[in-house]
């Protein structure tokens, strides 16, 4: 899977399904300013896993990697590269 | 704020009925309610009367405040009953005055509210109590029944409250919303949410757990709590623990670890170590910032199993929380337990509290906990003066008789105990209070 793959699937997962947004949140939106907290990450980290088949370790996640749905997707490709 | 059309009825959710039957079981053992309460600390002036036209205007235009809460023909789902909504005018909000102002105690007006009773069934939901000190500071405690709001949503009205003061035209009328668990379309879909949860509940094996006032103590509630406010040095130091040891987005495990060890501190100091400690921590259904996220309760539970042998580690136990956390996320136990408190919606408030009482020989749990972060960040200002702090009493039934919840507001953490009279004594409520600042600062 290409990271813009990667991309696409978490922002329509946030977008569509776990938060509470309009036409103003876009790819570089900051998560928490959207609305992400606890709940709402473990389940992308869920929807992610059946995506990928890859967990992504929680205790990676910095608020930097959570100031976009970009940045946040390099992350978790960074650990499917890995794994 | 969003409007909706204003129903004559609005159903209870199934957290509300889950709320409302530990009203019903605290009013009858018990002789008080089950109320939770907000204190706002407002420093130099505040105006009461400002205040109480405030409370008043926003309760006029939403009739949900002062709605008496009945089931349709005494059977179905219960209902606030909306176009019966009691008088404005008859919502308590009472005027005290004092001299001192304590740093750590409430003012007694404010036990004396959390421990009496507020009557859902004639719409009385609602309290305000106001002690104004010589120097024109005040601190003020808004009480409800606790289903008219959870904790997010407390902070989100005393947002509304702050937007009102400060623009005379913005519009009072709050939306109500709908439920937002979504709702399996099968009874037997229902059954088997609603066992998987209870399946959560009492873990992998059956242990023993013991409070610290013991089960189904069916005596008068007399609870009383106690503020510890933090410098913002040493709140500095929480915070990088916290990110560093439980993650940017779960600090709420770092704060039940240390509150889990302050319990067990005092059992050690009992000599009397239970077999595990349970303790239910409540997740916030709605997303944030979308619409009716004020009134009703939209909670669900996790369960929080824990050894005493794992709490010997401050760190290790923070790593149990969360592989227990995010096994309940995977496995659907959120969504479970909001159906499970649906499920039995229809069923008489008493068959709630006997259910949840059953499988610990009359204990609901070890102790109660919340973590609610930053408190009421929008707001500022309220009727002439700065919210100095903030903090929540959610009320503790007398058993299980403990409850630690801790809040932010301009980077102090506040440290709020509440136990029941007689429940933890003194000296334990020191030990208690040491263990989790202890682990809290990493000393």
């Amino acid at each position: 899977m290409t990271r813009d793959e990667l991309t696409d699937i978490i922002f329509s997962t946030l977008s569509k399904e776990l938060l509470d947004v309009g036409d103003d949140f876009s790819r570089d939106s900051d998560l928490m300013a959207f609305g992400l907290d606890s709940l709402t990450l473990t389940q992308l980290l869920l929807a992610i896993e059946e995506a990928t088949g890859v967990w992504v370790d929680e205790s990676t996640i910095t608020e930097q990697s959570l100031g976009s749905t970009t940045a946040f997707a390099e992350l978790v490709h960074g650990q499917i590269d890995k794994s | 704020m969003a409007k909706s059309t204003n129903p004559s009825a609005v159903a209870l959710t199934g957290a509300d009925c889950f709320l409302r039957a530990f009203d019903a079981e605290v009013r009858r053992h018990s002789d008080a309610g089950h109320l939770a309460q907000l204190v706002l600390r407002m420093g130099p002036g505040f105006s009461s009367d400002a205040f109480k036209a405030l409370l008043r205007s926003v309760a006029r235009a939403n009739p949900i405040m002062r709605a008496p809460i009945r089931r349709r023909a005494a059977i179905g789902t219960p209902q606030y009953r909306l176009h019966k909504a009691r008088p404005v005018d008859t919502i308590p909000i009472d005027v005290h005055r004092r001299d001192l102002r304590s740093d750590t105690s409430p003012p007694a007006p404010f036990l004396h509210r959390l421990n009496a009773t507020m009557s859902a069934r004639d719409g009385l939901l609602l309290a305000a109590d106001i002690v104004e000190y010589s120097d024109t500071s005040a601190d003020v405690a808004l009480t409800w029944l606790h289903l008219l709001f959870d904790g997010a949503g407390s902070e989100r009205f005393v947002e509304h409250l702050a937007r009102c003061c400060n623009d005379p035209e913005y519009d009072r009328r709050i939306e109500i919303g709908q439920p937002v668990a979504k709702q399996p379309t099968t009874l037997r879909e229902r059954a088997n949410m609603a066992s998987a949860w209870h399946a959560a509940l009492i873990g992998d094996e059956p242990r023993t757990i013991a409070s610290p006032a013991g089960p189904l103590a069916r005596v008068p509630q007399q609870l009383c709590y106690r503020w510890t406010q933090l410098e913002r040095e040493q709140t500095a130091i929480i915070r990088e623990r916290s990110r560093r040891i439980a993650g940017v987005l779960t600090p709420m495990l770092f704060y039940l670890a240390a509150a889990i060890r302050g319990h067990q501190a005092v059992a050690r100091h009992r000599n009397q170590l239970p077999e595990k400690w349970l303790v239910p921590l409540p997740v916030n259904l709605r997303p944030k910032g979308s619409a009716g996220e004020i009134f009703r309760s939209h909670v669900a539970l996790i369960w929080f199993h824990a050894l005493p042998s794992q709490a010997e580690d401050f760190e290790g136990l923070i790593e149990v929380l969360k592989q227990q956390r995010i096994t309940a996320i995977k496995n659907g136990h959120i969504e479970a337990g909001a159906a499970a408190m649906d499920f039995v919606r229809m069923a008489p408030a008493r068959v709630f509290t006997k259910l949840a009482r059953r499988d610990y020989n009359g204990e609901l749990c070890s102790f109660f906990f919340a973590f609610t972060d930053e408190f009421a960040p929008q707001a500022r200002q309220l009727c002439g003066a700065a919210i100095e702090s903030g903090s929540h009493v959610p009320s503790v039934p007398p058993s299980p008789g403990s409850n630690v919840v801790a809040s932010l507001r301009d980077d102090r953490l506040t440290l709020t105990q509440i136990r029941q009279h007689g429940a933890l004594s003194d000296e334990e409520d020191e030990i208690l209070r040491a263990q989790v600042l202890a682990d809290l600062l990493g000393q």
